[in-house]
């Protein structure tokens, strides 16, 4: 049975197909297609016509091409095919199955087969040819309307909303469009024209409807936007479209956004439109890149002149640091940290060194370094190379040989891995400094050492000596003795007037507490004020008192301020215990002798009143009254003593002779005095001088009469019979002179010092009989009293004299 | 201690010695009588006030107390407290015998210092007493 055509292309239409392929891919625009696009809608086109073919016996009501012809010249005007390409593709096509129609063998079964055949692919050639003219026009209309909103305008900006509001009108199904470009790992609604999307709003890449498109970088088309799956994107599901298309555009396999379209009254979009918007999509593609790469280039220049200006600057700052380092007068070096030489110096380094800068450069750091100090140069490199920063001292050589210590601040430099690639140092001479801190350390020694020598004197001294500084009026040191005096260790730092607390109180003589004011320390050490053996008593812990006397004086510096106090203390607890001993003791026998003299008085009186009132008994024979007479002399002898040693102990208990002066004529007493004595004195030669001149004054004419008879008494048993005394008495002026001279034995040299003592007595004993040798003391006491002066002359050519000079008032 | 004014005297008074010393005072009191004065003597203070009352109710004063100080009993300091706290005896003068004081006593007239001298003893107590010295030893 003959194969009618009809099933020949059915069955044969793989084959057609792949003969066809071999031919077509000739066409430039199809050899980049991949199978399925290449083959499109053809292999349906040969089951469409074979379908014709065989429905030929109802001829007349024979159907066309159907929408094949036309979608396909669609997709080829998309693919760039031109249309005599598209033309040249159907020829191809039915050259194909005409030659393997024939290459079967065997007759044609039904000629009229063979008609239909022709008929159905020239109307396919004829409706794709049309389709094609018409979108092609059509597309040209809107890429010729798409260029000129893009003139003029090189920002994405400015041309996309033209871009799509150019679509809008060229599509009327289309209610919306828009662009998302790509920025960063979302893309964002660059521009908008209808509603459903808003400006700015973002979706993610990889995933919905949009990130689908990004990442297949295939269009694609969905028809209830609302509904459908693939459109994850809320802000799309919510915008009320219901065909929606969204074509990737890509630039030299480079997505950089989404372009979309969506309707909101059809659910279908044509291919027609479908195949504009691609065109269009591929146009603002180009568009974009463009506006895009004007932009890059902007900013490129920008860049460019920010860099040069930013160079310009640098450049001018590198001179200025340039300058700083030339000028500097710091030592600048930098080091290689590589192999340690001196990459560059400034020329304070170098002069520092005695090197001008070119001689150093390229020379190892060693070689600025005193040989005896390289040892630890290593050690300071490392600890340079281990942090940002490092200090040191040590000791650098200049070209000459000679050393000088030096102060280096090192910071290291880094590169992006973080090696150090060079150390910069600046370097500082210190040889003055250093001088400096020797001198200071030899003046801190010798001040320890004078300080400690101090200390030692101090200690040995059998006072104590503290001292205290001012202002803070702390103690500073105290030497031993003021340890062993206080019974206390002795504390740097205490205050002063802690130092006088407890445990121990520090009291006045009288047993008066001190209060810390009144230490003479700190009345030294605050008021300035120089105290002199002040006595006070310091009561230990176990109640034990000590007596000491207690100097104390103010330190100033040379504008006088006080800077510190300096006081001694003298332990003279048993120096005090013995003078209190002896005072007790003398204080005792001045008041036994008062006592007894006093207790004396009344019997010698009733010796002395009854002997002389015996003596006036004219019955009296002459035996008994020479026994009588000796009774009363005696008598009147110890009456004197008795005065003598009421006088003696009236002037050490009583403060001194008591001395009544009153208006009188000095002359007179001493004439009285005179010739008492030459009445006690008959066989002796007594004189009596007065120069002219006035003797008026205020006397205690009692006591000055005991002057003149006690140092003529003295005089006439002091000397040698036949040796006159003589008294002379002159006028001084505001004074009056009383000598009373004798010749004979002059006093004992070693005598003379102590003649005035009490108790002292001559060697030898006159007629007058040995008194207690307490004549000169009371005249000594006398004249005193009345604010004269007694002195005393005595050589064996001139003899003794006495001279008395007495104040008139 | 009498309050009553003094009674008119009856004749010269005597002279009150007041002295613990038994031999000062019967030297004193000898040489006093032997000048023809009338003497009654006290060994202290307190034996003086009684002497003083009794020789006050008879109306005959003493015409000068001589007084020693330091007495047993009762000295003379306290004794010329007591005599001068009574105004009947304001016109009794006193004189202090005394070997230690610088100062008689407030109230004292005069004072003679011991060791004194017999002239010296009948001059002071003449001053006083001048109506009872013997006339043949004038």
């Amino acid at each position: 049975m003959p194969l009618p055509l009809a099933d020949f292309l059915l069955q044969h239409r793989d084959a057609i197909m792949e003969a066809w392929e071999a031919e077509v891919r000739a066409i430039p625009a199809a050899q980049a297609l991949s199978r399925p696009a290449l083959h499109d809608g053809l292999p349906r086109l040969l089951e469409g016509v074979a379908s014709r073919i065989r429905q030929r016996p109802q001829a007349g009501v024979a159907s066309g091409p159907g929408a094949i012809p036309d979608l396909h010249a669609l997709e080829r005007l998309g693919e760039g095919f031109n249309l005599h390409q598209v033309v040249t593709e159907y020829r191809l096509l039915r050259g194909c199955v005409l030659r393997l129609w024939a290459a079967r063998g065997g007759a044609t079964p039904y000629p009229e087969e063979e008609r239909v055949f022709h008929e159905a692919m020239d109307e396919a050639v004829a409706a794709s040819v049309s389709r094609y003219t018409l979108a092609r026009e059509r597309t040209l209309q809107a890429l010729d309307r798409i260029s000129t909103a893009a003139l003029g305008s090189d920002d994405v900006a400015g041309f996309l909303p033209r871009l799509l509001q150019v679509l809008r009108e060229t599509v009327a199904a289309v209610d919306m469009a828009g662009v998302l470009l790509k920025d960063g790992d979302s893309l964002r609604v660059a521009s908008v024209v209808g509603e459903g999307l808003k400006a700015g709003a973002r979706v993610p890449e990889g995933e919905g409807f949009v990130g689908t498109i990004a990442a297949t970088r295939q269009p694609l088309l969905v028809h209830e936007a609302g509904s459908d799956a693939r459109v994850g994107e809320p802000v799309l599901r919510e915008a009320g479209l219901r065909a929606l298309y969204g074509v990737p555009l890509v630039l030299d396999s480079e997505v950089l956004g989404v372009a979309l379209m969506g309707s909101r009254a059809s659910s279908e979009l044509s291919e027609a439109d479908l195949l504009l918007f691609r065109a269009m999509a591929a146009r603002a593609t180009a568009l974009l890149a463009q506006a895009q790469a004007h932009a890059r280039e902007r900013a490129a220049r920008a860049e460019a002149e920010a860099s040069l200006a930013r160079l310009r600057e640098s450049e001018a700052g590198l001179r200025r640091w340039e300058e700083v380092f030339t000028r500097l007068g710091v030592g600048v070096v930098v080091v290689s940290a590589e192999d340690n030489t001196l990459r560059d110096v400034n020329p304070a380094f170098a002069r520092m060194h005695g090197y001008t800068p070119e001689e150093l450069r390229g020379r190892p750091l060693e070689d600025t370094f005193a040989p005896e100090a390289r040892g630890v140069l290593h050690r300071h490199v490392s600890a340079a190379h281990s942090k940002s920063s490092h200090e040191y001292e040590s000791l650098h050589i200049r070209k000459d040989g000679s050393r000088f210590p030096a102060f280096s601040h090192v910071t290291s430099f880094r590169d992006a891995s973080g090696r150090v690639v060079q150390r910069v140092a600046t370097v500082l001479d210190i040889t003055q400094r250093r001088a400096v801190e020797t001198d200071r350390q030899r003046l801190l020694a010798a001040i320890e050492a004078e300080r400690a020598r101090l200390a030692s004197v101090l200690d040995q001294m059998p006072a104590g000596v503290f001292i205290a500084e001012a202002p803070s009026g702390r103690l500073l040191m105290a030497s031993r003795n003021v340890e062993a005096i206080t019974g206390r260790p002795f504390a740097p730092s205490t205050l002063v007037e802690d130092f006088a607390r407890a445990p121990y109180t520090v009291l006045h003589p009288d047993g008066r507490r001190y209060e810390p004011g009144e230490l003479p320390l700190f009345r030294s050490l605050r008021q300035g004020e120089e105290v002199r053996s002040e006595e006070l008593l310091i009561e230990r812990e176990d109640g034990q008192r000590v007596t000491v006397l207690v100097s104390s004086a103010p330190i100033r510096d040379r504008e006088g301020t006080i800077v510190a106090a300096v006081a001694t203390m003298v332990d003279i607890t048993e120096r005090r215990r013995a003078q209190e001993a002896a005072l007790q003791a003398a204080r005792f026998g001045e008041r036994l002798i008062a006592i007894v003299s006093h207790d004396l008085r009344n019997p010698l009186n009733a010796i002395q009143l009854s002997a002389t009132q015996l003596l006036h008994s004219e019955a009296l024979p002459e035996r008994e009254r020479r026994l009588v007479t000796r009774l009363a002399r005696a008598s009147d002898r110890m009456k004197r003593m008795i005065s003598e040693l009421l006088d003696f102990t009236r002037g050490r208990l009583g403060g001194g002779i008591p001395i009544q002066r009153v208006p009188g004529d000095l002359r007179a007493v001493v004439r009285q005095g005179v010739e008492e004595l030459e009445a006690a004195w008959p066989e002796r030669s007594l004189t009596l001088q007065v120069a002219p001149g006035r003797y008026e004054g205020e006397w205690d004419a009692d006591r000055l009469l005991q002057v003149v008879s006690n140092l003529g008494g003295n005089a006439l048993q002091y000397s040698p019979p036949d040796a006159p005394v003589t008294f002379h008495l002159s006028d001084v002026g505001e004074a009056v002179v009383l000598e009373v001279h004798n010749a004979g034995e002059p006093i004992a040299e070693d005598m003379l010092p102590r003649l005035f003592d009490p108790f002292r007595r001559g060697t030898t004993a006159g007629p007058g009989g040995g008194g207690l040798g307490l004549g000169l003391y009371i005249v000594e006491q006398v004249v005193k009293g009345h604010g004269g002066r007694i002195e005393v002359s005595s050589t064996a050519e001139a003899g003794t004299t006495f001279q008395v000079k007495l104040p008139r008032a | 201690m009498s309050i009553e004014p003094p009674a008119p005297s009856v004749g010269p008074g005597p002279v009150l010695l007041v002295e613990d010393d038994a031999d000062l005072r019967a030297a004193v009191a000898d040489i006093l009588e032997d000048e023809g004065f009338e003497v009654h003597v006290a060994e202290n203070g307190l034996e003086a006030l009684a002497e003083l009352d009794a020789l006050g109710h008879l109306g005959r004063w003493p015409c000068v107390v001589l007084l020693d100080l330091m007495m047993p009993v009762m000295d003379g300091f306290t004794f010329m407290e007591r005599f001068r706290a009574d105004p009947g005896l304001s016109h009794v003068p006193v004189v202090v015998l005394s070997a230690s004081v610088k100062e008689p006593p407030e109230g004292a007239r005069a004072m003679l210092r011991k060791p004194f001298e017999i002239p010296a003893l009948l001059d002071t107590v003449a001053g006083y007493c001048a109506q009872g010295r013997r006339p043949e030893l004038l």
